[in-house]
């Protein structure tokens, strides 16, 4: 398994618990593509977020989160040092 | 004329004034009825499915009834059945029928009619239309019976109306004898006893068969013997089949493993794995003692009994454990299963055949003068014709034969106290064996008054004790029941079924009362259950069996009551047995599920297309990740209509891209088409997912067709990533179709595409599939560069299935290091992700030296 990062930003500030509740929805579509999420990072201002799952590949996490309708602007496979 | 049939009463054949022997086969008797009465031609699937089930092989059955009939009514110089292929004539012009007879000459009106004619039309009334065949269980049949009977009772009953009123009769009712109750003891049979007595000694397994006409005295030897076996310390399993519980799996069995000592059924059952680990735990709790079983009626043991009689009488072969069964001889006929074990035991010659005759004179003025000393006991052994039944009765009723036994009968229940008559007559609705609740509740008697009825109707000998069951009840004969029966009225017979439908627990008997009720809506659904719980006793003869009942009680219900009970009888159907005729059924379904739809009964549409979607993907298919679906279905059932559409079609997409449970997607994919044509909306998933599938399937121009319509219609919404998903679907078709020069066009228009995406794994995948296509194509290799990106975007599906199909072309070019490499990673990459038809293709590659 891969530790996968998505990038996310925001016009407006988000809540943490509004983006839960979509990916809540779509828990369904996370856990079929054998993607599960591990945890996240939101800027102060609520405008940026980092995400970390842990999936197949990055392509998964892709695809899941498009189909929960997240937006996002990067995603990409990560190795910790 | 030559030949007569006489139908008024029980079935008689007479040629030239001589009775001719008939058939014992009810079914033949109903058939020989049903072709003289009708008088058609019929087709042969009509007349199988008319009185036989599926597992019976009806049409063998039919060819076998007929091969009888022929022997019965044909002539040397006059066939009279005359059967092809596919159809059935009875040629009756010249045969005088009893009941065609009374119809014509009824035709000028009762009134014209001389006194001396109706007297002699009054003398052709035997009995009830067809007395001795009862087949409720075969709808169809039972319902032309019904007709056909009503009609002879109204012409009955004109006649003996106009009789009475042209000269009033006094009837004279003979004084009632008082059997009283107790063990009467047994006359004759004592070379048959011997005979079974003598097995007992040998210590190994014997099958004895004992066979008789009704009345033969079978059920009274088997308690003789019984007797005789338990005083010598052999453990005796004594039960009885019962018509009306054919449906009740292993019904006498569990009976009977009720009488053995320290056994609790529910433990046993619910421990059970499977049907093999079922049936060796019954025959070795059988074969750990001295054991006499003994089965009566065995002409209406289920399937399922029938098989494990076999398994244990096998298993036990060297162990001293006695079978006998008791069974009407021609009755056993109709019953395939039990016919087929039969001859199975007697190829592995453990049968021993026993034929009861009828007694003697001398023995039958021995059984009458015990009953009564002064009854004239020659007379009644010339009537009764040494039928020790028909002997009983002529003796108590100190009548004469005239009317056959049904009318000694009767007779007898007319001179009951009115309250013991009327227990007896809802005990005769209840069936042949039944217990004290559900009769308490259904004669609406409390428990004192009700035992007070059955105490005289023990002592009367209309009923006994039923010991293998608590507080059972049974007819002391299966004739009596049906002289009692047969003498309500239809009316009031329906009025009693539906009143005993209601106070069941078995769902097989509430189907059994309330079809005969007339409520099907309730008969159906009993049988779904009932059949669902023989799935769960692995008794699938019996299941299907019930579920076809269904499916006939079905078809005259409403649609909103018969579209989801459908469904659910041919889930259970699918469940036994893989269905034949696959084209055919799947219309059906398909348009069941769309009525469920459209009647918003969206649990049953989903099951609709679930069958369907199995049918399509043809029966046995994978069948794991069922959890997935659940989720998926989780989400289909909230929001709106379009919100369902969107998500239903979103996770049939899903689990055909991850190859996760193809049918299901496949189910789920025929659903939200179905909706979204109802909704006029279509989402882009829909066409995609449906593209996908057929790809799977390798129907290519499908396959097209679907990606065409998914990309136009991400076009006109204007969806940038849709759009590319349908190209990049469409590349992937021709290059599994090897058209690569067209994949190679559709790629360079899938490039700019890609560009105008953000950032991810488009762009590398879009060029890697458009190098790909020139290297099949005859190019050179160009592909690691952009195989190298899809590895640093980390998309291993995309970059599997780059790998996989350039090994191939690397085979085909004759480099096998090379595709040996990209088959080694992409092995390694499919099973990461778990797709089944990459690590098959992977793992081709690799076999190749």
């Amino acid at each position: 398994m891969e530790t996968v990062l998505v990038e996310r930003a925001f016009e407006e500030a988000v809540r943490f618990e509004d983006l839960q509740r979509l990916e809540h929805e779509s828990a369904w579509c996370l856990e079929l593509h054998r993607v599960k999420f591990l945890h996240t990072y939101l800027s102060k201002d609520g405008k940026r977020m980092i995400c970390v799952y842990e999936a197949p590949d990055a392509e998964s996490v892709r695809l899941a989160n498009e189909t929960a309708k997240l937006p996002f602007e990067r995603v990409y496979t990560v190795t910790r040092y | 004329m030559s030949l007569q049939l006489r139908f008024l009463g029980e079935v008689e054949v007479a040629r030239a004034g001589v009775r001719v022997e008939l058939p014992q086969s009810k079914k033949t008797r109903a058939l020989l009825a049903y072709l003289a009465l009708t008088g058609r031609t019929h087709r042969r699937e009509r007349l199988c499915s008319l009185l036989w089930d599926i597992a019976d092989d009806p049409r063998g059955a039919l060819r076998w009834s007929l091969s009888k009939l022929r022997t019965v009514v044909d002539d040397a110089s006059t066939p009279r059945i005359h059967a092809d292929r596919h159809h059935v004539t009875f040629a009756g012009e010249d045969v005088w029928i009893d009941i065609l007879h009374v119809r014509d000459a009824l035709a000028p009106g009762v009134v014209q009619l001389p006194t001396e004619t109706l007297q002699e039309l009054d003398l052709l009334f035997r009995g009830e239309f067809l007395e001795d065949v009862e087949l409720s269980d075969y709808g169809d049949f039972h319902a032309w019976y019904v007709a056909i009977r009503e009609e002879s009772r109204a012409m009955r009953d004109a006649i003996a109306d106009e009789l009475r009123q042209r000269k009033p009769v006094t009837r004279i009712v003979a004084p009632v004898l008082d059997v009283s109750k107790g063990e009467r003891r047994l006359i004759g049979r004592e070379l048959e006893l011997a005979r079974i007595e003598a097995l007992l000694q040998t210590r190994c397994a014997h099958i004895v068969v004992l066979t008789g006409d009704y009345g033969l005295g079978k059920s009274r030897l088997l308690a003789e013997l019984a007797a005789r076996v338990r005083a010598r310390n052999v453990t005796v399993l004594g039960v009885r089949a019962f018509e009306a519980e054919m449906g009740r799996p292993y019904g006498p069995w569990l009976d009977a493993l009720r009488q053995l000592p320290g056994v609790s059924l529910e433990t046993l059952i619910s421990n059970q794995k499977s049907r093999d680990s079922f049936f060796s735990t019954v025959s070795d709790l059988i074969g750990a003692r001295a054991c006499a079983v003994m089965f009566d009626d065995v002409q209406w043991l289920d399937a399922s009994s029938a098989e494990l009689l076999h398994y244990v009488a096998r298993t036990n072969r060297e162990r001293a454990v006695l079978f006998v069964l008791a069974a009407r001889g021609g009755e056993l006929l109709d019953n395939e299963a039990a016919l087929r074990v039969l001859r199975g035991l007697r190829r592995e010659g453990m049968v021993d055949e026993l034929e009861l005759q009828l007694l003697t004179e001398e023995e039958t003025v021995a059984l009458v003068r015990a009953l009564d000393p002064q009854a004239d006991a020659p007379r009644i052994f010339s009537e009764s014709g040494g039928n020790p039944l028909f002997a009983i009765e002529l003796a108590r009723s100190r009548g004469d034969g005239a009317g056959g036994i049904s009318r000694l009968i009767r007779d007898r229940v007319e001179r009951l106290p009115e309250d013991a008559a009327e227990v007896l007559r809802w005990c005769a609705v209840l069936g042949q064996s039944f217990t004290l609740r559900p009769l308490g509740h259904a004669a609406g008697r409390a428990i004192e008054p009700l035992l007070r009825a059955l105490d005289v109707l023990e002592r009367h000998d209309f009923l006994r004790a039923e010991p293998s069951r608590k507080d059972g009840y049974a007819f002391a004969h299966d004739v009596v029941r049906r002289a009692v029966y047969q003498e309500l009225s239809e009316a009031r017979r329906r009025l009693m079924h539906l009143r005993v439908a209601g106070v069941l627990e078995d769902a097989a008997e509430i189907a059994h009362h309330a079809a005969l009720g007339g409520d099907l809506a309730l008969a159906g659904r009993s049988c779904v259950e009932a059949a669902r719980r023989c799935l769960r006793l692995f008794a699938g003869a019996e299941a299907e069996a019930l579920a076809r009942r269904g499916l006939h009680y079905a078809a005259s219900l409403p649609e909103r009551e018969r579209v989801p009970l459908l469904l659910e009888l041919h889930e259970i159907r699918f469940a036994v047995r893989r269905p034949q005729q696959l084209d055919e059924l799947a219309s059906e379904i398909e348009t069941l599920a769309e009525q469920a739809l459209d009647l918003d009964l969206p649990t049953h549409a989903r099951l609709g297309f679930q069958l369907l979607s199995y049918l399509r993907w043809e029966v046995g298919g994978s069948e794991d990740a069922r959890r997935h679906m659940l989720r998926a279905e989780l989400v289909s059932r909230t929001g709106d209509a379009r919100q369902r559409i969107v998500a239903m079609a979103e996770a049939a997409r899903c689990l055909v891209l991850l190859e996760r449970d193809l049918p299901r997607a496949e189910a789920m994919a025929l659903e939200a088409t179905a909706l979204s044509n109802r909704a006029g909306f279509e989402p882009f998933a829909i066409p995609d997912a449906v593209g996908m599938l057929r790809l799977h399937q390798r129907k290519f121009d499908e396959a097209r067709a679907a990606f065409q319509h998914a990309l136009e219609l991400a076009r006109a919404l204007r969806q940038r990533m849709p759009e590319f998903t349908a190209l990049e679907h469409q590349v992937m078709t021709e290059i599994d179709a090897g058209a690569f020069a067209r994949g190679a066009l559709l790629a360079e228009q899938l490039i700019p595409l890609a560009q105008r995406l953000r950032e991810g794994s488009e762009v590398p995948i879009a060029n890697a599939l458009a190098a790909l296509c020139r290297y099949a194509s005859g190019g050179h290799d160009e592909l690691e560069p952009d195989l190298e990106r899809l590895r640093t975007v980390d998309a291993k599906q995309r970059l599997t299935y780059v790998l996989t199909r350039a090994a191939d072309v690397d085979v085909a070019r004759g480099e096998l290091v090379k595709a040996k490499q990209r088959a080694r990673e992409a092995l390694r990459l499919a099973e990461i992700l778990e797709r089944p038809s990459d690590i098959a293709r992977a793992h081709a590659v690799l076999q190749k030296e």
